[in-house]
């Protein structure tokens, strides 16, 4: 097995997650385009992992896993407060820091 | 040989359904797309000689991640809201170059300099991979646990119920 075609391809996915992250709108896309990221990094790991024969690459790619979860619960939180609070789910139309409560949660019961 | 076939058609699924969740029109056909993406992405794990992170990738990445990605599009449910439509104005053009530069860089650096052939794939286990995990790196992994235990702390914190003031 060749060295290049699999750096190649974990950089491919990693290009693939940017143009996501650069091109989508939603934030549910934009999470998602991280995640590929995630992956095409882990890919790389792993590759030179087994170019040196060593369990580093595998250990790097589990850290990765593991970041990569802690990051996903707060930004999902996130994504939903800001649908709850906000009734947005375009990156866009996050854009306010004052926390002043919005007019739809004032009529709700 | 077999292995290269199978590594060269894995990728390329991978590849592919990576580029339908990229333009795909719901968020849960791009999630779909997404979890072929991993479990290809698992096998390439494997034919690397890693069945331990392949196994992982499978329950944590679609088991976990994906399942979480999917619950929260079932919340942000909204009917009948129209899909993106990849629109072929400046907002889209401009990101695309810069993608388009970074692809064909990476096509030259890789595909036209030396290939080198990767020794034989000699698999490492799980009992490799742990006694490095707990041994030379066992402070990493506290760090890790300090840091899943602030993500912890902080779900709960924004997750919890907003005070009627």
């Amino acid at each position: 097995m060749l060295y290049e075609p699999t750096l190649m391809t974990g950089a491919l996915l990693f290009l693939i997650g940017l143009a996501m992250v650069l091109l989508r709108r939603e934030v549910l896309f934009v999470l998602m385009g991280i995640e590929l990221m995630f992956n095409g990094a882990g890919l790389t790991a792993a590759a030179a992992g087994q170019y040196w024969q060593d369990s580093v690459g595998q250990i790097l790619v589990l850290f990765l896993m593991t970041i990569t979860g802690a990051e996903l619960a707060v930004a999902l939180v996130l994504v939903y407060l800001a649908f709850r609070r906000l009734k947005v789910t375009q990156l866009a139309d996050i854009h306010s820091l004052r926390d002043e409560p919005p007019p739809a949660e004032e009529s709700r019961p | 040989m077999l292995w290269n076939a199978i590594f060269y058609l894995t990728s390329t699924t991978m590849l592919v359904s990576a580029l339908s969740a990229l333009f795909a029109r719901q968020a849960m056909y791009g999630g779909l797309y997404l979890v072929t993406s991993m479990v290809a992405m698992a096998v390439l794990y494997y034919l690397l000689g890693g069945p331990f992170i392949s196994a992982l990738q499978v329950s944590l990445y679609v088991g976990a991640v994906l399942v979480l990605l999917v619950f929260m599009m079932t919340m942000l449910h909204r009917p009948a809201r129209r899909g993106y439509v990849p629109r072929m104005n400046r907002r889209f053009w401009w990101p695309m170059l810069l993608v388009l530069v970074l692809l064909a860089e990476i096509v030259t650096l890789f595909a036209t300099g030396p290939q080198t052939e990767l020794p034989t794939i000699v698999s490492i286990g799980p009992k490799a991979v742990a006694e490095g995990l707990f041994g030379h790196y066992l402070l990493i992994v506290e760090a890790t646990a300090l840091l899943l235990l602030a993500a912890l702390t902080a779900v709960l914190y924004l997750s919890r119920k907003v005070e009627e003031s």
